[in-house]
This record gives C-alpha cells, sequence and structure tokens, in this order.
C-alpha cells in the first residue's frame, strides 16, 4: 500500500523543521490524526471515481482463503487477491500484530476480517470497493448539556464527502476531532458563544469558519492545495491528480494568479512553470504576450500552444498565417503592436491555468498538439449559501528602469569630438544641434515620453452559490489601466461571465453552461514613441510660436502622440456541456462552444500631426477583424474495476470550424482632422484588404488509462485528425502517444525500508503529435485578386499549390522522477525531454523560371529540442501561526537543427546550421579599437584581407536555462509571497541606431570611448560624416558580437502582502472573509545589461528565439503596485 | 452484468458507424475561400477569364523593381545611353559592365522576366481548354496573352541569350522549373509564332480605355521589332508599314509624346498612379541628384540646341559642381498623374522601317521615314546623298536620339549590330569584355536547376 503512517514514528525527524517548541501542539495534532491520514490520503483520490464504482459489500463477496500462521499482512494480501476490495492500512499497526491461523473455507469478506482482526484493536471499514483499517475510535469526551450540537459535513471540492479531515476550535488546545468516512463530524458549541472551526488537511487548504448556535448545519468544502499531490489537474478531455498522473502537466491556480495585479492571465505565468518560456511583447496594457513550451519546434510555422479555454479551443485568432496569438493579424496596430485574445479574460474568472507539455499529455489534442497545450478553467459556483465577494484594488504602473544617457554637455562634447575627428567644421545643415539649437537646456526625452506614472483601478464583484443539485457563479470586472504615454491613454475592459451546473437528483444528468462576455476598450499612440529616447536633447520641440517644431530628419515625439489608436474588441466565449449517465461507470458527454471575436481598429493620422513641409492631409486606416469559432465534441467515458485496478476509457469526436475576415480600409484626404473617425468623411477610399479564411477540423480520439493499486499506471491516447488546411492525400493524420508510470513508494519494500521517502513516482511517455500552425489552402491552386488593370478587375496565381502539405510531426519523448519526503513536506520533480520535430513545412526555392521563387514543401528538415525541469517545493517551517514554503523551477533547454537535407540549395541556407540551434546569429567578431583611428576593427576569420560575410562566425541566440524561485510566508493573517524570475540568456545588450556622433543621443556606455587622447579604449571613436574611417567602421558593429552577449536578468517578478482580519472581528459586520492587500509586479530587475529597457520584451519580427532580445526599444513590462481590499460576505 | 456489458457493445457500435457512416472527410473539406478563386473556375466565364489576363498586365506594371524597372535602367546603364548616380554596389557593376552572377538585380530581373510568362502561360492554356469562353472573348484573350508572353520572351532572349522556354501551366511547374536553356533561335521562332498568332487574332481596335491592352496594331509593332532583330528586314518593314499607314498613329510635339492620349502611342502599360517607372526614376526633385540621369555622351550627340528633344525630353542642373542631364520624357516622378508606361510608340516604327530599308538598300525609302522622325524634333531632314553605310550609321544615331532612356534600346542596338565592341569598349576599356554583351545566368539558378549552363565570360 501506498502510505503508512512514519509520520507516528518520526516524530523526531519534525524537529528538523520545527521553529519552537510551540509547534508541539501542532506535532500532537498530527500525531492524533495520523491514524486517519492514510485512509484520507487515498480515499480524496477515490472520490473522483467514487460515483462511478460499483461497490459490492464486504457481506456478498465470498472469498476461500487460508492462513497458517501468517501476518495480517499477508492475510490482507490474500484476500485482495480474491476479491475486488482493496485494503488501506497503517504499516505499524498491523507490523507487530500477532500472527493468525485460519481454516480453509469459503466465506463473506466480513466474516474472514471478523476472524483476523478479532482482539487486534482493530477495526475496518467499507468505502467504495476500500476497506479501511484503522484502530477502534476512542470515545468522544463529556459534553456539557448547555451546548448546542452542530453537526457538519466536509467534502473535497467536487462534493465528496472527506473522511479523516482534522477538526479542531480555534483556542481550544483541547479539542480535536476527525470527520468520518462520509465525512461527517460533530462540535459542541458553547451557549451565546462564536467558535471558529479548523479544518485541515494534509494537501488541502486549511479552512477556518465561523459559527454560532445558531449554525444548525454546516457543510464545508476543501480545496486541494496547488502543487500537493491531491490537486486534480486538468488534463486532455478529463482530469486527474498531480499522484496518478502519466503526463508532464505544469499548473497554476487561482491563487497565485490573483496575487499578481496582471491584465493577461498569461503574464502572470512568467518564470513560475518548468519549460514554459513566457515573454512581454512590451508592457502596453493589451499587448500580447507569447508563450514558448519547451522550445520551438518549427523552422518556420507557426509556434503557439493550442489554447484551451473550458474545453473550446481558443486559438487560430486572426486567421493569419502562421496563427499568431495577436488579434492584429496583418500588421495594423497602435504603439502595443497587437492586442492579445488574452486580455479578453479576466484572470480573476480563472480557477487553473494548466499547461500539457509531453507526448502523453498532448497527443489527444493531435496535430495541434505539438507546441503545447494551454488549458484554461474558470471558476464555477459552489454549493451553499449565496456567497457575495468583491475585490477592489487601485494602484500605479511606471516604467521600472531607464536607460542611462549622456546629458546635454557629455552630448554636446561627443559631438564636437565627432567632428574634430572627422576635420569637419560643424553646420547648419550637419550639426545644427551644435549652432541652432539652445546649449543649455535639454529634455530627458524617456522622462518626458514614457516616465510618467500610469494608474490601475480593477473591480471586481462575483456572486456564487447554489445547492446540491445546481451551482453559479457570476463575476463581473472592471479595470482601467492607464498608460506610461504622455497624453491620454487607457484600456478599459469589463468582462463579465456566468458558470452555471446542474446535475439531476440522481447524479445521471449533468449539464454546465458558460458565458463569458468581454469588451475592451484600447486608446493609444498610434506607435511607441519610447524608440525617441535618443533623440539630441537639445532637440526643440516647439519653435518660438508654439507650434511644434520640425528638424530635418526628425520627427516630433510630440506629433507621434497625436497619432492615435482607437482599438475596441468585444468577446464573446460560450460553452455548454451535458453528461448522461447511461449505465454506472459508462457516461456520455457532448461539448459546445462558440467563440466570437471582433476587433474594430482605427489608426488616425490627422493633419497636425505631420510635417506641414510635406503638404500633409488626414487620414485614417479602418481594420476590422470579426472571428467565429464553433466546437461539437461528443465524447463517452466508460471507467471500471478489471484485474483489481481501476480502467478507464474515452472515445470522442470533434468537429471545429473557424472563420475569419479581416478587412482594412484606408481613408485618405479627410477635409477635418475632427472626422477621422468615420469613413464617409474621407476623400478617398482604399481598400487595403479584405480576407476571408476557413478552416474546418475534425477527429476521433480515444484514451485507454489503467491504473493498478496505484502502482502501476499506463495511458494510452490515439487520435486520427483531419484538417481543412491539408491536401486530400494527407488530408487525416494519426497520432498517439504512451504514458506509463510506477508510483515505487506504494510497494511495500519500498515503504517498509525508506521510511523518510512518503511519495516516489517514476514516469515516461513517448508519442507523436502534430502541428497544423500553416496557411489555409496551400494545397489549392488559386488565384488572388490584385490590383485592378485599367479599371478591369484582374487577379494573379497565388502561388505553387502543394498537393501533398501535411503537418509537421513531432516525437515526444518525456522521462521523469517525482519524489515526495517527509509526508511531502518536500516535493521534487526532475523531468527529461526530447522533442524531434520534422516534416518541416517551409519555403523551398523553385528555380525561377517556373514563375515562381519558392515552393512550400515538407522536409525532412529535423528540430531536436531537449531540456531537464527541475522543480523542488519544500515545506520550511510549520509552526502554529507561522509557515514558511518554498518552490523552485529551473529549466535546462538545448535546441538543435540535427537534420536538413540540401540546406546549401535552400533559401535558409545562410540562416541555419546542422548541428546548432534554429536562433543561431552570425556575428561578425569585434576585436577592439584601433588604436591609431579609433576605428572599430574586427576579425578577418577567413584571413583574405577583407571582412565580409564570411568572417562571421555561428552563435546561438537563446536561454539555456531560466527558472523562477517562490517564497510565501503566513504569521497569523498575514500573508507574505516573494517571486523571483531568472533567465540566462545569449541577446541583444546594446540598441545603437545610429554611429556616436551622428545627429542622436547615446547612452553612457560611450563616455569612456576612444578619443585622441583616450587612444587605448575598448569602444570605438565618434564620428560625424558618412564615410570617414569611424563612420565606416560601424556598419558592421550592430552585427558583431559587440552588441551581443549575456543579457541574462534576475527580476523581482512579484512581491504581495496581505492581511485577512480575523473571523471575530468581522461576524459583526456580516462579512464572513475580508482582507486587505498590497502587490507588485515587475518591481525589480538586476540584468547585466542595462542599456536595453527591459531584455525580456520580444519584437515580433525581431531576432529569432523567443525572448532573445529587441530591434528597437519599446516600453517594457511596467512596474506595477496595488492596494486592494478583498471581501466576501 | 452481462447486460451491461451488451449496453457498452452496442454503444461503442453505434458509435463507431457514426464515425464512419458520417464520413469525417466531408467535414474537412472545405472549397476556394471567398476572396479567391480556383484554377479552373477563373476560366469558366468571360469575365473571370479576362481578369486572368488583366493579371499579367498588372504583374509587369508593378512599380518598383518590377519588370519594367529591370529593363528600363539597368540595360540604360550598361550602354552608353543611362548614367546611374547612386552609391549601390550591385547597380554600379551594370554600369561597368562587370557584372557577377551573384548579382541580385539580374537575378531578379530573370524573376520578373518569368512571372507574368509563366501568368500567360496559365492564361493560355486556362483559356485554351474552356469550354464557356464565348469564342470572341477567347480569341482577343488569347491574343492579348500570346502577344505578352512573346513580349516578355523578347526580353528574356535579348538578356540572357539562350534561356529556358517554358510554356506550360502551373500544372507543371516542376517540369518548367527543370527544363534546361533553350537556343535563341527557338525562342525567336516561338515569339514569331505567337506573334503570328495574336495578330490573326486580335482586332485592330483597342480593348478598355486608353491603349493599355494590346490591339493588333501592338503585335504588329512588336512583330517588326522582332524581325528586324532577326535581320529579316523585308518582314520587318512590311509589319512596320502596316503600323505606320494603318492611320491610327501619329507624331505629336515632343512635349506630348508620352501624356496619356498621346497619338503616338501603339501600346502603353498603364497602373494605378499614373506614373510610369521611367517618371519615377528620372525625374528628382531640384535640389537632389537624380539616381539615374541621362550619359554626357547622349546629351552631347544632340546635333542642335535646336532639337526639340534637347528641349523637352532633358533639362539639366548642377550639383556639388557637377551638371546632370535629366530625362524629361516623362514629367512626373510621384504621386499621380497622366503618364503610363509607354512601351510602343509610332517613331520606333519609323526608325525600324528606315533601317530595314537601308538595309535593302532603298536608301530614299529610309531618308523619308528618318526625317518623318527628324521632323517631329524640329531638325531638317538627312542629306540625299547618303550611302547605305552613312544611312545606316544615320539610323544608329537617329535611334540614340529619339529611344534613349527607354526600354534598353541602346543596349539592343550595339548588340544587335555588333557594335558594343566598338563603342562601350572604347568607353570602358579596363572592364568591358565582349562577352558582356549578355548578363550572366543568376547563381542562385543554377544552384536549383543544374540544368543551366552559364554565358561565356562569366563563371
Amino acid at each position: 500500500m501506498y502510505f503508512s503512517a512514519q509520520s507516528a514514528e518520526g516524530r523526531k525527524k519534525y524537529v528538523f523543521f520545527t521553529a519552537s517548541s510551540q509547534t508541539r501542539y501542532l506535532i500532537r495534532q498530527l500525531m492524533r490524526i495520523s491514524s486517519i491520514i492514510a485512509i484520507v490520503f487515498i480515499t480524496s483520490l477515490q472520490c473522483l471515481f467514487a460515483t462511478e464504482v460499483i461497490a459490492q459489500s464486504t457481506q456478498q463477496v465470498q472469498v476461500a482463503i487460508e492462513l497458517n500462521q501468517e501476518t495480517i499482512t499477508s492475510a490482507i494480501k490474500k484476500i485482495e487477491q480474491n476479491s475486488p476490495f482493496r485494503f488501506l492500512y497503517r504499516n505499524n499497526e498491523v507490523k507487530n500484530l500477532k500472527p493468525v491461523s485460519i481454516p480453509l473455507g469459503a466465506r463473506s469478506v466480513k466474516e474472514t476480517l471478523d476472524l483476523i482482526l478479532n482482539g487486534t484493536g482493530l477495526t475496518y471499514n467499507q468505502v467504495g470497493d476500500k476497506i479501511l483499517v484503522s484502530k477502534l475510535p476512542v470515545a468522544n469526551t463529556a459534553e456539557s448539556v448547555n451546548d448546542t450540537r452542530l453537526t457538519g459535513m466536509v467534502t473535497d471540492e467536487i462534493g465528496n464527502p472527506l473522511p479523516g479531515v482534522s477538526i479542531r476550535i480555534k483556542g481550544d488546545k483541547e479539542f480535536s476531532t476527525a470527520s468520518d468516512q462520509y465525512g461527517h463530524y460533530s462540535v459542541n458549541i458553547p451557549a451565546g458563544k462564536t467558535i471558529t472551526i479548523i479544518f485541515s488537511y494534509v494537501g488541502y487548504v486549511t479552512k477556518e469558519i465561523a459559527v454560532d448556535e445558531k449554525t444548525n448545519s454546516l457543510k464545508t468544502a476543501l480545496v486541494p492545495e496547488a502543487g500537493s499531490l491531491n490537486e486534480v489537474q486538468v488534463i486532455g478531455y478529463g482530469t486527474t491528480t498531480r499522484k496518478l498522473n502519466t503526463g508532464s502537466v505544469a499548473s497554476i491556480s487561482a491563487d497565485e494568479i490573483q496575487k499578481q495585479p496582471v491584465g493577461n492571465p498569461l503574464a502572470a505565468l512568467s518564470g513560475r512553470m518548468a519549460g514554459v518560456l513566457i515573454a512581454q511583447n512590451n508592457g502596453i496594457p493589451g499587448s500580447t504576450v507569447q508563450v514558448q513550451i519547451r522550445g520551438q519546434n518549427s523552422l518556420s510555422q507557426g509556434g503557439i500552444p493550442l489554447y484551451v479555454v473550458d474545453g473550446v479551443p481558443f486559438t487560430n485568432f486572426n486567421g493569419g498565417s502562421p496563427p499568431t496569438d495577436n488579434l492584429n493579424a496583418f500588421g495594423v496596430s497602435g504603439a502595443s503592436g497587437g492586442i492579445s485574445p488574452f486580455g479578453m479574460i479576466n484572470p480573476s474568472d480563472i480557477e487553473r491555468i494548466d499547461i500539457l507539455k509531453d507526448a502523453d499529455a498532448t497527443a489527444i489534442y493531435g496535430s495541434r498538439g505539438a507546441n503545447g497545450v494551454v488549458l484554461i478553467t474558470t471558476k464555477k459556483g459552489q454549493s451553499g449559501r449565496v456567497k457575495v465577494s468583491a475585490n477592489l484594488s487601485t494602484g500605479f504602473t511606471e516604467v521600472g528602469r531607464f536607460i542611462p544617457m549622456l546629458d546635454l554637455q557629455d552630448y554636446l562634447a561627443l559631438r564636437k569630438e565627432a567632428f574634430q575627428n572627422d576635420n569637419a567644421i560643424p553646420n547648419a545643415t550637419t550639426a545644427p544641434d551644435l549652432t541652432l539649437w539652445d546649449q543649455n537646456s535639454s529634455t530627458d526625452f524617456q522622462k518626458l515620453l514614457i516616465g510618467n506614472r500610469g494608474h490601475v483601478n480593477d473591480i471586481q464583484a462575483s456572486l456564487s452559490g447554489g445547492n446540491d443539485q445546481t451551482r453559479f457563479f457570476f463575476n463581473s470586472g472592471y479595470r482601467k489601466e492607464t498608460g506610461v504615454f504622455l497624453g491620454d491613454n487607457s484600456n478599459k475592459r469589463f468582462t463579465s461571465r456566468l458558470n452555471l451546473d446542474h446535475v439531476s437528483q440522481n447524479k445521471k444528468f449533468g449539464a454546465s453552461f458558460s458565458a463569458n462576455y468581454s469588451n475592451d476598450n484600447t486608446i493609444l499612440p498610434a506607435s511607441d514613441v519610447s524608440s525617441s529616447y535618443n533623440l539630441p536633447p537639445n532637440l526643440p520641440l516647439y519653435d518660438a510660436a508654439g507650434k511644434l517644431f520640425w528638424a530635418t530628419g526628425f520627427t516630433n515625439p510630440m506629433a507621434t502622440l497625436l497619432k492615435k489608436y482607437t482599438g475596441v474588441t468585444n468577446n464573446l466565449i460560450a460553452n455548454a456541456n451535458i453528461k448522461y449517465t447511461i449505465l454506472p461507470g459508462l457516461t456520455a458527454k457532448t461539448n459546445f462552444g462558440y467563440t466570437n471575436t471582433r476587433l474594430e481598429q482605427i489608426n488616425k493620422d490627422p493633419f497636425s500631426s505631420q510635417n506641414p513641409a510635406s503638404n500633409p492631409v488626414s487620414n485614417a486606416t479602418f481594420t476590422n477583424l470579426n472571428a467565429q469559432n464553433w466546437i461539437v465534441e461528443p465524447t463517452l467515458d466508460y471507467n471500471r474495476n478489471l484485474g483489481g485496478g481501476k480502467f478507464t476509457a474515452l472515445v470522442g469526436t470533434s468537429f471545429q470550424q473557424n472563420t475569419s475576415s479581416g478587412s482594412s480600409i484606408f481613408g485618405n484626404n479627410y477635409s477635418s482632422e475632427d472626422l477621422l473617425g468615420t469613413l464617409s468623411a474621407a476623400g478617398t477610399v482604399t481598400i487595403r484588404y479584405n480576407n476571408i479564411v476557413k478552416y474546418k477540423y475534425n477527429a476521433v480520439f480515444a484514451k485507454l488509462n489503467y491504473d493498478w493499486k496505484e502502482k502501476y499506471l499506463i495511458n494510452a491516447t490515439f487520435r486520427r485528425d483531419g484538417s481543412s488546411r491539408f491536401g486530400p492525400e494527407n488530408r487525416f493524420g494519426n497520432f498517439g502517444a504512451v504514458g506509463a508510470a510506477w508510483i515505487f513508494s506504494n510497494e511495500d519494500f519500498i515503504k517498509d525500508n525508506i521510511s523518510f521517502l512518503s511519495f516516489g513516482k517514476l514516469r515516461a511517455g513517448f508519442g507523436t503529435t502534430g502541428n497544423d500552425q500553416i496557411p489555409n489552402y496551400l494545397y489549392l491552386p488559386l488565384y488572388n485578386p490584385t490590383t485592378p488593370y485599367l479599371g478591369n478587375a484582374a487577379i494573379i496565381p497565388s502561388g505553387l499549390p502543394n498537393q501533398t502539405i501535411k503537418w509537421e510531426t513531432t516525437k515526444k519523448l518525456d522521462l521523469a522522477i517525482d519524489l515526495g519526503f517527509l509526508k511531502d513536506r518536500i516535493t521534487f520533480t526532475a523531468n527529461y525531454y526530447r522533442n524531434r520535430s520534422s516534416d518541416q513545412i517551409t519555403s523551398n526555392a523553385v528555380a525561377f523560371q517556373s514563375g515562381y521563387n519558392s515552393y512550400t514543401q515538407n522536409l525532412p528538415a529535423v528540430i531536436q529540442n531537449q531540456g531537464l525541469e527541475l522543480e523542488l517545493n519544500t515545506t520550511n517551517i510549520v509552526a502554529k501561526d507561522f509557515s514558511w514554503k518554498s518552490s523552485l523551477n529551473l529549466t535546462f533547454t538545448d535546441n538543435k537543427l540535427i537534420e536538413f537535407p540540401n540546406l546549401d540549395k535552400s533559401f535558409v541556407s545562410f540562416s541555419y546550421v546542422v548541428g546548432e540551434s534554429i536562433n543561431l546569429f552570425r556575428p561578425y567578431h569585434f576585436l577592439g579599437v584601433n588604436p591609431a583611428n579609433g576605428a572599430a576593427m574586427y576579425e578577418d576569420r577567413d584571413g583574405n584581407g577583407v571582412i565580409n560575410t564570411s568572417d562571421r562566425y555561428v552563435a546561438d541566440l537563446g536561454t539555456p536555462f531560466f527558472g523562477g524561485f517562490n517564497n510565501t510566508f503566513s504569521y497569523k493573517g498575514f500573508d507574505l509571497g516573494i517571486f523571483f524570475q531568472f533567465n540566462h540568456r545569449f541577446g541583444v545588450t546594446q540598441i545603437l541606431n545610429t554611429r556616436p556622433g551622428a545627429l542622436t543621443n547615446q547612452n553612457d556606455y560611450w563616455l569612456d570611448r576612444w578619443t585622441p587622447s583616450n587612444t587605448s579604449s575598448n569602444i570605438p571613436g565618434s564620428s560625424a560624416t558618412a564615410g570617414t574611417a569611424i563612420a565606416a567602421s560601424y556598419n558592421l558593429y550592430t552585427q558583431s558580437d559587440a552588441v551581443y552577449g549575456d543579457a541574462s536578468y534576475l527580476k523581482l517578478r512579484s512581491v504581495n502582502l496581505s492581511y485577512t482580519l480575523p473571523q471575530e472581528w468581522l461576524k459583526h459586520v456580516k462579512i464572513s472573509n475580508a482582507s486587505v492587500f498590497v502587490q507588485g509586479q515587475n518591481l525589480y530587475t538586476w540584468a547585466k545589461n542595462k542599456y536595453v529597457l527591459d531584455t525580456e520584451t520580444t519584437v515580433q519580427g525581431g531576432p529569432p528565439g523567443l525572448g532573445t532580445g529587441v530591434i528597437s526599444q519599446v516600453v517594457p513590462p511596467l512596474r506595477t503596485i496595488v492596494f486592494g481590499v478583498n471581501c466576501s460576505f | 452484468m452481462k447486460k451491461k456489458y451488451k449496453n457498452f457493445i452496442y454503444t461503442i457500435l453505434i458509435i463507431g458507424a457514426v464515425f464512419t457512416v458520417s464520413s469525417c472527410k466531408k467535414f474537412v473539406e472545405l472549397g476556394a475561400p471567398p476572396t479567391q478563386i480556383g484554377f479552373e473556375d477563373a476560366f469558366k466565364t468571360d469575365a473571370s477569364a479576362q481578369s486572368v489576363v488583366m493579371g499579367i498586365y498588372t504583374q509587369s506594371s508593378a512599380a518598383v523593381n518590377g519588370f519594367l524597372t529591370h529593363v528600363t535602367f539597368y540595360p540604360g546603364i550598361s550602354s552608353d545611353d543611362v548614367q546611374y548616380n547612386g552609391i549601390d554596389a550591385g547597380i554600379q557593376e551594370f554600369s561597368k559592365n562587370a557584372l557577377l552572377s551573384t548579382n541580385s538585380f539580374v537575378n531578379n530581373t530573370w524573376g520578373n522576366l518569368y512571372q507574368p510568362i509563366k501568368n500567360a502561360n496559365n492564361a493560355i492554356s486556362g483559356i485554351t481548354a474552356s469550354t464557356t469562353l464565348t469564342a470572341s472573348t477567347k480569341a482577343q484573350l488569347l491574343g492579348e496573352a500570346k502577344f505578352l508572353r512573346a513580349y516578355f520572351y523578347f526580353y528574356a532572349v535579348n538578356l540572357f541569350g539562350d534561356v529556358p522556354l517554358p510554356l506550360k501551366d502551373d500544372y507543371s511547374a516542376f517540369e518548367n522549373a527543370a527544363l534546361p536553356r533553350t537556343p535563341s533561335a527557338q525562342v525567336y521562332a516561338q515569339i514569331i509564332k505567337d506573334l503570328t498568332e495574336a495578330q490573326a487574332a486580335l482586332p485592330t481596335t483597342y480593348a478598355g480605355t486608353f491603349r493599355g491592352r494590346a490591339n493588333k496594331h501592338a503585335v504588329t509593332a512588336l512583330l517588326a521589332r522582332v524581325y528586324l532583330y532577326q535581320k529579316d528586314y523585308a518582314n520587318a518593314e512590311a509589319q512596320a508599314t502596316q503600323v505606320i499607314s494603318s492611320g491610327t498613329y501619329s507624331l505629336p510635339a515632343p512635349e506630348l509624346a508620352f501624356i496619356n492620349n498621346s497619338n503616338e502611342i501603339i501600346w502603353q502599360i498603364g497602373n494605378t498612379t499614373g506614373v510610369s517607372v521611367p517618371g519615377n526614376g528620372y525625374v528628382s526633385a531640384a535640389a537632389s541628384i537624380p539616381v539615374y540621369s541621362l550619359a554626357d555622351g547622349t546629351y552631347q550627340s544632340f546635333e542642335s540646341i535646336t532639337d526639340l528633344r534637347r528641349a523637352n525630353w532633358t533639362s539639366s542642373k548642377t550639383l556639388g559642381g557637377k551638371i546632370y542631364y535629366s530625362i524629361t520624357k516623362y514629367k512626373i516622378g510621384s504621386g499621380t498623374g497622366n503618364e503610363y508606361n509607354v512601351a510602343l510608340r509610332l517613331a520606333e516604327q519609323y526608325l525600324i522601317r528606315a533601317e530595314a530599308r537601308a538595309q535593302q538598300n532603298n536608301l530614299s525609302g529610309a531618308k523619308t521615314d528618318l526625317d518623318a522622325v527628324r521632323l517631329r524634333a524640329g531638325l531638317a531632314g538627312v542629306s540625299a546623298t547618303l550611302t547605305q553605310a552613312q544611312m545606316l550609321s544615320a539610323v544608329e544615331q537617329e535611334r540614340k536620339m529619339e529611344l534613349f532612356g527607354e526600354w534598353g534600346h541602346r543596349w539592343f542596338d550595339l548588340k544587335r549590330t555588333n557594335r558594343a565592341d566598338a563603342v562601350l569598349g572604347a568607353l570602358r576599356p579596363t572592364t568591358w569584355k565582349t562577352t558582356s554583351v549578355l548578363y550572366p545566368i543568376p547563381d542562385a539558378q543554377r544552384l536549383i536547376n543544374t540544368a543551366l549552363t552559364q554565358n561565356l565570360g562569366y563563371n
């Protein structure tokens, strides 16, 4: 059996952790409840299946066994072999009992057990097919006659009774009881008093409830603690627990999400999950967050995970190809560079996010599982009294750090020196900054443009409740976040969600519905003005008349700020799930889902924001997207006991359709700036594009799972997929995986010999998944509309079709060990993975004489992603009022192109090298500075005397390891969480737009540059004139390792402190729970590189590889600090 | 128990049946999206088939870095006609006659020729196979597509010599991609075949607005040029005569020659802006150096300052102490305008016939044609006493002064008359090689299609 009560014997071991002798009480409690812990542990797991199991009574089942001076353990084993029952008992309780003998004969299990256990002081209870063997209960203490007796029931989060929950009364050191196998318990309440009942149970969150004599019955649901082995994890088409999972799944719960003041739930995942790399494109509200799970699997196709919200795929948002997790499909956006569809999902609605990583977990998603699957589960109602909760918070955002730039005097000195170096004399054309503009007053452009404080206000109100049959949850939230840009810019989001669950009286029929509507309004500058950070500090912004100043070669950032972008997104996610239990163990379910996303954007380019010298006219671009997605998924679930184990099967089919239409219309020659919001006022109207894309998808899938006594688990999945993206020849494909796990800690030889090991599991998985994130219609010969010819409509071939195109295939291998020590106070997971992705869909060169220069085809190129993920969770201190928990995750990654036939003939021959990462970069090697003239020097690697492209070497842009470190402390009502994230990588360390000495400010790195008097510097000199030796030497500078290097960082990603007001205080004001909190996000960054605002940001279209750098400055993820209150009634 | 199993098995069977019967294959079949049209469907109606042919015109008129850019400027600077004032090393290779086979502009030129050829091949194949088009539309569209195919092959064979000759549609794309080079004589034979067929199919009237779509005269004009290049002087004269004597065209004053409604235009390639590719490349802002300008030598070759072409088609400005002569045949360089790309015009037909007649020793006929062009330029006629050689030389000179800056005429003239060595060898003695008359077959193409051989003088 899987667990024995070493806890009682291992009392001394706790000393190791205990902070003081005050914890004795706790230990005593632990000892007391230890007798039930074993029962509890297993039963809670079984709760999931309890309703489906066909239980037979111990009186009905006959066994014929003979015992001859055998131990109780051996007797129990014999019964197990001959009956469907499984026994739960504590090794130390049965270990030293006298051997028993009974003659051979057919008896009922009950009779047999009565014989065996007679006189041992042990008793037994049947729960389903489990028989719990435990010591006879101790008689209750005497009760006061005046007391009211409260009977209650404790359940798990889905309503199944939870036996063995420790029940104590706050402040009463004597009283202690536990729930029975039906979850029932009773407590005496002294007359006229209010007492607080504390429910605690290993692996579940401790709950306190205040009751008084008027309370006549109480039903309490405990929720598993995140990270505990009992935590229910959502997987493809079902759930499992961390303990029994054969696959590799990373999870985050509502608790962790809500402690972070983020607008986009994906931003809350950063650094918290092993193997998952998150990069924010920028810190502007509404911007896109990119998620990469276990590396980049595709050379050129989509690399985004499959997102599933409550069973409904939430992906292929824009109909663009390859799909991006960006609603702005076709390059029209505001300063944020894109709108994340996840901005539509209120983080407060989310119950948990589970990320499926390996083949075992993802193969059930077939051709869409290669990049991993992100399952978002929203909150459901809880039965009981209607609960009203409100959460209000307010705070501010700001840019956490700025680039140290040269001040005006240093800048002017640099410029003058540059002209001296060139032997040139500055004049009004070449140097207005030295000759025309003010030499004393300057502007700090970073502070001016992005140095403002934004404000965040967030209001959430929810209503939940219901009874055993019907439960509801309704949450409405409003969030307004203003930006850091100068001027009015904000993001406002309103969301509402209703989740409704119903089960029939006999529990056979169940239905759940959910609807989520959100409306998001973004007003931003049309472009990110943080790229103006390096304007000459004395560049005038206004002329003497107070009008915008326009200097040759400069765009006035104040004018840029006048170009406004508005984006309005409306999103509806509706979902219905109906299930019916046809027979015990056999359940039919159907999931219906519908999502509709509409994005309406206007980019205004008013006359007043443009340089009057170029005869500007007001214009505006209207870009809309309407994406609809529906899915129907009938499934059939079957589970039964088989051969002493538990067998589960699932078959299902899936029909899905996506339609997305987008258009962009350009209105020009407006007569008035005030009318830019309407197309009808435009002088001329041009349709830029109008795309309508359909995608259809169908699959059949099956999953078999067998769990033999929670020791041996095997899980097999199969999926046959059809996708409209592929030609008739390869439209359908098969995917599958096998996962297996061995919980060796449930073996007696481990239990008996390694007492400190409370949990041990080895698991392995192998299988194939696919990637269908490719353009639609690649296989069809099509004509596209093109520019009309002299008023006649015209069409041209869209490309060379490929009838045989098929998905990219990823073979995933996963090996892992999960360990728990000291009753799981320490849990550790080490996970090795190796993904090999082949059939890469790439654009391949074809001789131009065919009329095409490229052809999209599957290439037998193979990309390998391998890595090691380590997770360590520890409960460092548990004392009466104080606890400290830590968790650490660390991921090592390695990406490599292992095969690419005929690479030299392909388009990408310069982009990839077999044996190297696909995110490679070819820099020149910077050698330093020629002391004679201040020019940068590069290594002539081929020794031919000239520096040309063959002198570049191969460098890997990427992240060799990353991770996060979380600590949570609680003391009485206080909770403190401190989370660090770290990322080691090679990336951009300097953004050099123009060489030093040109009409651009530089950062303070250049203070130590080469000058005629500082010839030993390793930083090249300055030049104001194109064509000088120094200027020419800068041509290769940004392609050299002078600007690439160690871009590692450590971030204090989030800190939260909350104080839960004592129940006693709240009772009088009818508040059941209240807390005040302060939360901070992106608080501080320690980075090797101070010349990039934030190395975390990844601009789409920038250097390859997620989070490897930036191509221009963008607003970094913002430091956010909010204060708030949370209360429920 | 047994009943339960039975039920379970039934359920499984039913589900299995649903899976197989409902034939999920149907579900994931999708036709063309609403914004596109399938290959076969494109040739079902007259209007749709016409839009395919319009697509060939559109694709050839792409303003930036399209075919027109490639045949206007690069051959221009390869000869002594146009001067490049930019700093792009790749373009400078043209003006030094020192092209490398890795030159990306040459590779793009190659691609920009074959792209419309592919569109024409698809159109010809689709229109021919279609059974639903009306006869007149079918003839008209086939005529235009064949004319266009011939037009692009004409440039291909003149720029590169022997070139692959794909004539099949996209269903044979990979076959097309693997073809070796076809001897230029065969390419010319195909050009003449296409033009002859187009000539028979097309009416003398223009379809659509302006003269943007080829009519019979446009085909004839190109055929005249092709025969001239082939040294088939009798046919060249005959074809040119058909155009000249059609009465459709006349020679307006030079300043009006390139405006959209000019009566000199035989075929103009339209676009959406009305700004021509030469206009875009030659016209420059007052204070900036034109990227491409008229070669000093050509400017100085105007025999008289009264040559209206000097006054109307050129201008000069001094920048940084250097004089630049702008080509101002087209007046508009950006924005919107009323000048399409004039690909075929009447003056060339006179010059073709003059040369053909001179070659056939019809010197008085040659003088008449030459004088027609000179008269429009405000010049006196040529001497009546010229010998045949002098007359040919006069034709060459007149072509230089009339057709400068247009579609590589000068480059092709020097090449086909074997005068390139003498003229360009003298101009660029260090870099000129006899083999420079042909551009290299791009390396990138030879890498993919190993059947392609290289031109002499390149590696």
